[in-house]
This record gives C-alpha cells, structure tokens and sequence, in this order.
C-alpha cells in the first residue's frame, strides 16, 4: 500500500491552547494549529524550545482537551470527549513514547512492558507473552528482568519503544524520543520508530534532531505556537 | 481493568516502597491498638465485676447484729425470716448462716482450725459452687439438725489429702459428721470463700458443733433476704429495720440493733470506678486514634503526590480515573486491613504483659481481631479516598512534558 495516501487519520483543524502563568499572565503555547497524519506516514513536528511541540502532541494524543479548535480520529470529531472516553481512546488507537522513555521507576522491564496491557483487560499469561516478544523486537529480551535504573539510557527508550508498540497502536507519538541519546544510539532509536510505519501506523514525532529529517514522509515546523508544513525532506 | 490485577498492582505499589508502606502500617496499627486495648481492658472490667456480681448475690439484703450499740438485743433468729418475708415487700428468698470462725477439724489423717457455715433455708442461691463428688445439702435437710456436711475444695484436699472425703466422716469441735460432698473449684469470688470451709446444717452446727453458749440455738450470724430485683435494696432495708425494731422494740431515737450489709456495695463502687476509667481510657484513646490517622493520613498524602509520575504514566497508557482510583484505594484498604490486625495483636501483646505486671482486669474477645481489622479497613478507605481522587485527577499530559 502506498503510504500517507489516504484520509487523514488524525486531525486537528484550528486548534489552540492557553496556559495560565502563575503570575496571572497568559501564555499562547498552541495558536490556531492545523495538522494531520495518515496512515503508514512518519510526521515530523521540529521546532525550537518553548515553540509549543509538547503541548500540540498532548491535544494529539487526547490527553489535553484544546481550548479551541477541533480534534478528529479516524474522521469522528473527539474534541469534546470526556475524559473516560478518551481513555478508552488512548488505549485502543495510541502509543506513546518520551523523551526519558516514562517507565515507571521500580517496575521490572517486562512489568512496565505489559503495563498497556493491563488496562486493555489482556489476560496475564497473553501480556507476558506479548510484552516478552516486543521487548525481543527491540533487542532487550535479556534485560526483561531489570529495573529501568539498571539500564542504559538507549535501552530505557528502547523499552519504552516496547511498550509503546505492545499494544500495536494505529498512531504513535513520540516527544524528543533521542533528545538524550548519542549520535549513534539516536540513529538505532529511530530506526527502530520509523519501523512502526511500515506496518501502517501514523508515527508522529516532535524534535529538534535535524538527523532525524531523513526519515520524515513530512515536516511540520513549529514557531512561537504557530504551525506550517514545510514539505517532505525527500 | 481486572480485578486481580487492580489488586496485583495494589500489592506491588506497597511492595516497591517498603519504608514507606512499614512506615505506614505502624502508625495505623498504634491508633488501632489503643483503641483495641481499651476495649480489652473495659471488658475485663465488665467481667470483674460480673463475677462479684454473680447470680443473686448481686440482690441480697445481709442482716447482722451491730455489736456496737448499748442494749444488745442478740442476733437475728430463724424466727425472724417469716416476719422479713410478710413485711419486706420483694422478698424472693431467705437464707440464715451460722458461722463457726476456726473450729477444731480432725480426719484420720490431718488435724486443723477452719471455719464451718451451718446453713438454712435459701443457702444454696449463694453458695452456688458446682459438686466434685457426692452431693449438696438439700433445702429440707438444711432446715433440719443432721450432722451432714460437704467440703469445700479446698478443705477436702487439706483433711482428705489421700482418698476420697465423700461417706467419710469428719469430728468438728470432737462431735462427729458425715462428708456427703465435695464442692468443686470456685468459679468466682463468692464461691471462693467455701473453699476452704465445711458446709453443714444449721441445727448441727448451733446444737452440736459449737461449744459457746453466746449465742441461742435459733441465731444467725448473718440472715440474708434475697429479692427480686437489686434495684430495691434501699427500700428492703428500711422495710426490714422498721419490722426488727417493732419486734424487739427498738425506737428510732436509738442506733439499730442490726447492721444491714450491701453486698453489691463494692461492685457498686467498681461500677463507678469502671466509668470513670472508661471516661478517661476513651479520650486517651480518641486522641491517640486521632494523632495516629493524622500521621497515616499525611503519609498516605504524601505517597500518593509522590506518585504523580507514575500516575500520568498510567493515565498516558489507558487507565481511567477510576483505574486509578481504584488502585490507590485497594492499596489503602490492604494497607488498613494488615494494619489493623497488627493493631489488635500489639493491643493484646501490650495487655497480657500489662496484665501480668500490674494485674489489670483484660479481656480479649476474640472478635476484637475482626473489629481491629475493620477498624483499619474503614480508616484506610477514608483517608485513602481523598489522596486517590486527587492522584486520579492529576492531568495525564504531565507525563508527556519534557
Ligand atoms: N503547564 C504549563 N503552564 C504554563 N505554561 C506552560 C505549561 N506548559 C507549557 N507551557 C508554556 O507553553 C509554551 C510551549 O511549551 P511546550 O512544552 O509545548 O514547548 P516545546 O516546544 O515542547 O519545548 P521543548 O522543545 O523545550 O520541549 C512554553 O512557553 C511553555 O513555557
Ligand atoms: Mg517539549
């Protein structure tokens, strides 16, 4: 199939998003945003510090209503979902993966591997089987015992790439996903995300890696909470 | 999601913080404890003073002389009881005592002084000891002169150290009397004091057991009016003071001849003595279940904004408010079960050494694990509940920030 073709999968048209300062000022993080990904396509968001990356990716990844603007998954409009709602929605469309890779500090490797799972009603005898194989996918089948403080920094991501893909997710979002990493462990990281693509997920990844502009189907640059797509790199 | 895995996870988030979770489950179990240990010792108390109070000891009215005033008119006669019963309204029944204080006993084998209840009418609703062997002095033979008696406990193990008492016969004061039974171990204070005495009939120990010549034939030591309900012994008393003085005509410008004995005075005072205690013993513990939920409270607060990541994270990956919720609030209720039953168990660690050291009077029910344990389990809810709404609450793009 030919990737990025087709309708958008996630969409949002017009978003915006304010944050109140605690000293009562407002910040715009997000003004007025348009941005969509398809199916089987790699979107990158680059942009300088404070230029609103983040708080775009949360409206993407329904864990931030916007204060304005429209949200759509799949073409159904989910801006005003409630919260148990979208909690659902996280769980059966999106994965997601963090700078710090977010595992959860005194979980074993495998335990923080299933985590996913456990809110998708997986059996337990399945989440081990399915997280033993991811993890194994990115490399880690020997560390599946480990804390994540027994890590390297590389394979912490790379653990948190297992668990972003346990659930096979149609849409993954990753904020600064190498930000942490050599140059080398970097380029292993991504590869490894750009993988997610070929088996039809939208991977949407927020960075300011020009390294990572190879990879990118499209490139959406970001200023002072503005948005523009500059076009594929290829 | 699940419910053995909402109860795994719960399990792990105590686990994976042992200081904290130890930390925790002590302070819940020190509140608990206090207030188990005042339970424990209330109810010992309660049962204290259930064993003075035993059966219709608790309503007898005691009549004795007073040795104290200027014209002696004697003890009180059997004659008396009849004109007790028509005029003391209440009365269930009567009994009269004569009491020998150290009379000569001899067996084949031993020798000693002990004291001999010569008992009439009634006697049984007060000496209500359980029989070892053989058999109690009915009430016809109580009214009659037979030299019958039954030992105490006690006495038939000081007098009959090798064999058995009952059919045996005994000399008291040198006049011979037939052992028909032996009572069994006292099982409470009253009791107690037949266990070293011997029993006989009220005409055999004032006609043939005594060797004074004070006393008459038909006098009591003590008579005693059981009625039917404690509540009235005040009025008994009056009633029955008023009746004796008109028989032996005694005016009420001068003292009583006879002294009137409340045996339930003392569980009276143990009474009050148990409501003062109980004030006190309930504020210490108020204050001490208080200051212990307000250091669990704090530490369970503090634990769960501890766990603000990891709560995004969960949120991030699907969990719902009430997964969370739910998790912290599981968290709480094992956390309060655990620590309430600690809390029983230190309350009776604490009170069997306390009752051992100072004889204090603790009773531990059984149940008082289960209450303990409840206890816990409403305390962990409570305070697990705010904590865990506010973790659930906290927004999940948190995690996502970087
Ligand atoms: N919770 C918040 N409260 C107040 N202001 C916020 C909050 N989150 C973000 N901001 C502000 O919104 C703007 C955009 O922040 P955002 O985190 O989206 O930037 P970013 O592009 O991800 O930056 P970086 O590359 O450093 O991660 C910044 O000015 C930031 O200070
Ligand atoms: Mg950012």
């Amino acid at each position: 199939m030919p990737h990025g073709d087709g309708p958008a999968r996630l969409r949002v048209a017009g978003v915006s998003r304010r944050y109140k300062r605690s000293g009562g000022s407002e910040v715009v993080a997000l003004d007025s945003a348009d941005f969509e990904a398809r199916a089987g396509e790699l979107v990158l968001i680059m942009g300088p510090s404070g230029s609103g990356k983040s708080t775009l990716l949360s409206i993407l990844g329904l864990l931030d209503p916007p204060d304005g603007g429209q949200v759509f998954l799949n073409g159904d409009d989910v801006t005003s979902a409630s919260e148990d709602a979208r909690a659902k929605l996280r769980r059966t469309h999106l994965g997601f993966l963090f700078q710090d890779a977010g595992l959860i500090d005194r979980k074993p490797i495998l335990d923080n591997t299933a985590l996913p799972l456990i809110y998708r009603g997986v059996p337990r005898k399945e989440r081990e089987n399915r997280a033993q194989a991811a993890l194994e996918a990115v490399g880690l089948a020997d560390r599946m015992h480990h804390a994540p403080g027994e890590l390297s920094g590389g394979e912490r991501q790379r653990a948190g790439l297992a668990r972003a893909i346990v659930c096979d997710p149609d849409i993954l979002i990753c904020d600064e996903p190498t930000a942490a990493l050599d140059a080398a462990t970097a380029q292993d990281v991504a590869r490894r995300i750009s993988e997610m693509k070929e088996r039809g997920a939208s991977v949407i990844l927020a960075t300011h890696d020009r390294d990572l502009m190879p990879l990118a189907d499209r490139i959406y640059e970001m200023r002072h909470g503005r948005i523009t797509e500059t076009g594929a790199a290829r | 999601m699940k419910a053995g895995d909402v109860f795994r996870e719960a399990i792990w988030g105590l686990a994976s913080r042992p200081a904290r979770t130890s930390a925790t489950l002590i302070a819940l179990a020190i509140s608990v404890a206090t207030v188990a240990l005042v339970a424990g010792v209330l109810s010992g108390f309660e049962r204290r003073i259930e064993q003075m109070s035993f059966g219709a000891y608790g309503r007898s009215l005691v009549i004795r002389e007073n040795f104290f005033v200027e014209d002696r008119v004697g003890s009180p006669r059997l004659s008396d009881i009849e004109r007790l019963r028509q005029s003391v309204p209440g009365v269930e029944s009567a009994a009269a005592w004569r009491i020998l204080y150290g009379a000569e006993v001899d067996t084949p084998d031993a020798h000693g002084q002990t004291e001999i209840y010569g008992v009439y009418g009634d006697f049984r609703r007060e000496a209500s000891a359980p029989l070892a062997a053989g058999r109690h002095i009915t009430g016809d033979e109580a009214n009659t002169s037979r030299r019958i008696c039954v030992l105490g406990d006690y006495a038939a193990r000081r007098f009959f150290p090798d064999e058995a008492a009952v059919g045996r016969p005994i000399r008291i004061n040198g006049v011979s009397c037939e052992v028909i039974g032996v009572l069994g171990e006292p099982q409470n204070r009253i009791a107690e004091r037949y266990a070293g005495a011997v029993l006989t009939t009220f005409g055999a120990a004032s006609r043939y057991f005594t060797y004074t010549t004070v006393m008459a034939p038909d006098e009591a030591t003590q008579l005693t009016l059981i009625l039917n309900d404690g509540r009235y012994l005040e009025r008994a008393q009056m009633w029955a003071d008023r009746t004796l003085r008109r028989r032996y005509g005694v005016p009420f410008s001068q003292a009583s001849p006879f002294i009137y004995a409340d045996p339930t005075a003392s569980v009276r005072s143990l009474r009050q003595q148990r409501e003062l205690v109980a004030r006190l013993l309930f504020v210490i513990a108020g204050v001490g279940l208080i200051s212990g939920l307000i250091g669990y409270g704090s530490a369970v607060a503090a634990a769960a904004s501890e766990r603000r990541r990891e709560v995004a994270l969960r949120r991030t990956l699907g969990a719902s408010k009430s997964d969370i919720i739910l998790q912290f609030l599981t968290e709480n209720a094992v956390l309060g079960v655990l620590g309430g039953a600690l809390g029983g168990v230190l309350a009776l660690a604490i009170g069997l050494a306390a009752s051992r050291a100072w004889s204090w009077p603790i009773s531990f029910e059984p149940s008082v694990f289960g209450a303990s344990a409840l206890i816990g389990l409403v305390c962990g809810l409570v305070f697990g509940a705010l904590p865990a709404r506010r973790a659930a609450s906290a927004p999940p793009a948190g995690a996502v920030r970087t």
